[in-house]
């Protein structure tokens, strides 16, 4: 049988998550490549700005990580024209990510091959000291998520696994998610070989999954919240207005929030 | 295993490849990536591969698909223009205080070329105003393109921008008027490299230069970049500016391995500052150099035919069947243009009915005019085959699709009080409201007022018989419409408008977009296009939205911004048959069974384009400066032109090429370009032989 994923197909966070909200926009969206620029929320003009300040902000940390000056940094980030990010980076430089020792690469990419599929992901800064990794995740989101979601999500779980598969390390690896306006309270997430081995297996069968289905089967959510901040809602016939801020529930803010934040799946192309 | 390949799977020399055209080099360079990327310890140390487009990337990225080693790979497929403007992006706090920009601690704005050529129109304008320029006739977006290519021509080849109007004038042999329009270009380009400096702009000349003449040579930035790459594979070098061989000489000595890969002839982009003879450089630096020939029977005849086609002193020792067994016209000379489309149409047909796959076929012309587009679609339609058209540098403002949302944005910003042609509005109610036809949009156009702005009216504010006119399903979808209209007028900034446009109305059922697939792509890239136009406004909050919009709609309506963007799909397409200029063709690096060559007695084939206000060759890095530009080398210049396109589509064809003849061309005139003469003279050879015979 012929898979529908096109051959040269990445796995990354972004692509499952969207499986897993809904079979038919991942199809859209990565088979067909149909492209439907309709609003996903009447916010969107927000969730730009947002990610535009995140961006700098993140850009401003791989700067400092790679040895820029932090004063010519702290002067950057007085001149940002959106001056979170002069808070941002004064908060980080107080915190103690900003004194991290071992060997540390920001804005590192992975990509390899689990099981014959090929996967990316970028993490913002990836650590190696005495005998352990550990991966920083910098967040700028607007509400602090909760943890249940966090251990749920398809990044906190992946990102472990692409490490220690691309590495091809049995070493327990951390995950620590940074929420900007939460400096003092970060998820950290700690998983022993155990832990990756499973969510390793998961991953597996969600791709086989993924790769074995017709086109049939790539059929639309039974859940019509995903429709409203979705940009195919015209094309599915599921709705005119996209979803207002206060229509959101937090768990599709967040979903929101990481489908501006981390479509970048394919930073290292041209 | 051939000794080639021996040499490419190796991940500690460095090789210059070099060949003709489609004789596997490519192929070649894909078994080196396949090489690093298995092997764990090179994988994960830096690999660039450095192509000259983006078109050329999609054959590597499908390398990486048929990796199957649980290890890390670090891959970069990049354009130098991409790392060069990632570069200057992230080490922007380094050098922003020593560059002269005005805002140094704030971020830059990138500017397109089609951003760059709106500010030079803001500069151009009022030296227009006053007289500058006035004996070029040139369209003001020409004007402004040519403008803009001189800064970036400097760049990219390596000497002040100050010195452009020089360059030229030293080389120049006609009227003295001439030089004045030097002067008034060089005025020009200084006024927009400060009006950049004063606003942060950076177009893509500062870009490079700003990666020659300063990061490259600060420590912490050259130790980044060649920390990041220790293997390179650098294909197509021949395609690029000499800066970028500079680049890649300086990274050589910090390389593990590198594959430097030249095509023989080509060099398409040299009106771009491509320079082939700079990219052979490499062959006296790396350690190995593999020539790659193909030496069966028919890619050696293919190499005399291209020989004798070029050269009329050579004798042909071919007979005429032989030649057109390759090269042969497509059927009967006709003696109008659209007869001969016609006769393509037929042979097209012929040849998919034998068997052939659409894929296999590529229509070419050195310009393709809307016309001709359509009539071969038209045509080939009739028996259900389809023809796609690859036009990257077409104008935005072609696409009907983009009509329609110019339209309506106009119509839902009455502030503007842009115009409307009746013509167009009456076309585009029919276009969009699917319930509509030509008759009842034409009646309402015909109630709109003259006055401006232009205003669709309600059904009730339709007179009672065009009323009468309408079924209730029209005057239902016409009421949603005004509704809609009503709801979201000056509605800014303007990609939100379009992205509303387009989710609430035009993709909802009963309207033109929905379930449209082409609508999606085509406003994706209107709205993409007016957002690079707005990010080149930069971060300042005291921006006004209507002004930007409204300049935005005025020039995508003047042409000035063009459909550059090229879906990768687009290439890999086997169910159509391709319609392309010449130029596109030769940079796909795709080959075919069949070619059909149009407008063959064209000069288009060979001649620069008229480009009065700058020159690819005299502002090149080998030009003698002081030398003239006389009327013998123009000649030898179109002669190596036409030379490096016959020897570059022999080489991607594999099977035939149909050469498309008519009387009369598509303006109606007898041509006899170089490539018709050429063709004629091998012909006319041969028969001689014949009779000799």
């Amino acid at each position: 049988m012929k898979t529908q994923v096109p051959h040269n197909f990445v796995f990354s966070q972004s692509n499952l998550q969207t499986y897993l909200n809904c079979r038919y926009k991942f199809y859209l969206r990565y088979i067909q490549k149909l492209a439907w620029p309709a609003q996903t929320t009447i916010d969107d003009l927000r969730f730009e700005e947002d990610r535009n300040a995140g961006i700098r902000f993140h850009q401003l940390l791989h700067q400092y990580f790679i040895g820029f000056n932090p004063e010519l940094l702290i002067r950057m980030a007085e001149n940002d024209p959106d001056s979170r990010v002069l808070v941002w980076f004064q908060t980080f430089l107080a915190s103690p990510y900003a004194q991290l020792q071992g060997k540390l690469e920001s804005e590192k990419t992975i990509t390899t091959c689990v099981d014959d599929k090929n996967f990316i992901v970028k993490y913002d800064l990836l650590q190696f000291k005495s005998g352990q990794y550990t991966i920083y995740d910098w967040k700028t989101s607007n509400k602090v998520p909760n943890r249940e979601r966090l251990i749920d999500n398809i990044q906190t779980r992946l990102y472990p696994v692409i490490l220690s598969e691309a590495y091809q390390t049995d070493l327990p690896i951390r995950l620590i998610i940074w929420e900007i306006i939460a400096p003092d309270a970060p998820f950290i997430f700690s998983f022993s070989s155990q832990e990756l081995k499973r969510n390793a297996q998961y991953f597996k069968s969600l791709c086989d999954e993924i790769v074995s289905l017709e086109k049939t089967d790539f059929f639309k959510t039974a859940n019509t919240r995903q429709c409203k901040i979705c940009e195919y809602r015209s094309h599915c016939n599921r709705g005119i207005t996209p979803a207002t801020f206060e229509d959101l529930e937090e768990s599709a803010l967040t979903d929101l929030e990481d489908y501006w934040n981390t479509n970048r799946d394919d930073a290292n192309l041209v | 295993m051939n000794p080639e390949r021996n040499l490419v799977l190796s991940s500690s020399n460095k090789i210059y490849l070099h060949g003709e055209a489609s004789i596997g080099k490519t192929s070649l360079a894909c078994q080196r990536l396949q090489y690093l990327l298995s092997d764990s310890t090179t994988a994960d140390q830096g690999i660039l591969v450095l192509v000259p487009q983006r078109s050329h990337a999609t054959i590597y990225q499908n390398v990486v698909a048929s990796i199957n080693s649980p290890h890390n790979f670090d891959l970069s497929i990049l354009t130098m223009s991409s790392l060069v403007r990632r570069t200057v992006d992230l080490f922007w706090p380094l050098i922003s205080n020593i560059s002269g920009f005005y805002r140094p601690y704030e971020p830059p704005s990138f500017l397109t070329l089609e951003t760059s050529q709106y500010y030079m129109g803001r500069i151009v304008d009022p030296l227009l105003a006053k007289g500058y320029f006035s004996t070029v006739s040139l369209s003001r977006n020409r004007l402004l393109g040519q403008l803009v290519d001189n800064l970036n021509k400097a760049a990219i080849i390596g000497f002040p921008h100050t010195e452009i109007c020089d360059r030229l004038s030293e080389a120049w042999v006609g009227k003295d008027s001439q030089k004045r329009v030097y002067e008034d270009a060089q005025e020009a380009i200084n006024a927009f490299r400060s009006f950049c400096l004063q606003n942060n702009l950076v177009d893509y000349s500062l870009q490079v230069e700003l990666f020659k003449e300063m990061l490259w040579q600060n420590p912490l930035c050259k130790n980044y970049l060649t920390q990041l790459y220790k293997h390179l594979i650098y294909d197509n070098a021949e395609e690029d500016p000499p800066y970028v061989h500079d680049f890649v000489a300086d990274l050589w000595e910090d390389l593990q391995s590198a594959l430097v890969i030249q095509d023989d002839y080509a060099g398409y982009h040299s009106f771009l500052g491509a320079d082939p003879n700079s990219a052979t450089r490499f062959k006296s630096m790396a350690q190995e150099t593999i020539h790659l020939e193909n030496t069966n029977d028919f890619a050696q005849q293919k190499r005399n035919l291209a020989n004798i086609f070029i050269d009329f002193s050579k004798p042909v020792e071919f007979k005429v069947e032989d030649i057109h067994a390759f090269i042969s016209p497509a059927n009967q000379r006709a003696r109008f243009y659209p007869e001969m489309l016609q006769q393509i149409a037929e042979s097209i047909r012929t040849k998919i009915e034998d068997g052939v796959s659409p894929g296999e076929i590529v229509i070419l012309s050195p310009f393709l005019s809307d016309a001709t587009i359509f009539t071969l679609k038209t045509e080939l339609s009739k028996h259900n085959i389809s023809l796609r058209a690859l036009r990257p540098s077409s104008s935005l403002n072609d696409d009907p699709i983009i009509q329609t949302l110019l339209f309506f944005s106009i119509i839902c910003h009455p502030e503007w009080e842009i115009p409307i042609d009746p013509y167009r509005i009456t076309s585009t109610i029919a276009y969009a409201l699917s319930s509509f036809d030509l008759i009842r949009s034409h009646l309402i156009t015909q109630e709109i007022s003259p006055k401006l702005p232009v205003q669709l009216p309600t059904f009730e504010n339709l007179s009672e018989n065009v009323q009468s006119r309408f079924s209730d399903e029209q005057q239902a979808q016409w009421n949603t419409t005004m509704a809609w209209i009503n709801a979201n007028l000056s509605v800014y900034p303007l990609d939100i408008f379009f992205s509303k446009l387009f989710g609430e109305l035009l993709s909802q059922p009963g309207f033109a977009f929905h379930q449209d697939l082409e609508s999606g792509s085509s406003t994706a890239q209107l709205i993409n296009s007016f957002k690079k136009f707005r990010h080149a406004f930069g971060y300042q909050l005291d921006i006004d939205q209507e002004e930007m919009a409204k300049e935005f709609i005025k020039s995508v309506q003047s042409g000035l911004l063009a459909a550059t963007f090229v879906p990768d799909e687009q290439d890999d397409d086997e169910n159509s048959v391709l319609i392309t200029p010449v130029m596109s063709f030769l940079g796909l690096n795709k080959i075919v069974d069949y070619q059909y060559w149009l407008n063959v007695g064209s000069s288009g084939w060979y001649e620069r384009l008229e480009q009065p206000l700058t020159h690819p060759i005299v502002l090149s890095r080998h030009w003698q400066r002081g030398r003239k530009w006389t009327a013998e080398d123009d000649l030898a210049f179109s002669k190596q032109t036409l030379e490096k396109y016959i020897r570059g589509l022999f080489n991607r064809c594999r099977k035939e090429i149909f050469l498309g003849l008519s009387d009369y061309s598509e303006t109606g005139q007898e041509e006899k370009g170089l490539l018709l003469l050429h063709y004629q003279a091998l012909i006319r050879r041969a028969l001689r032989n014949k009779e000799d015979d």
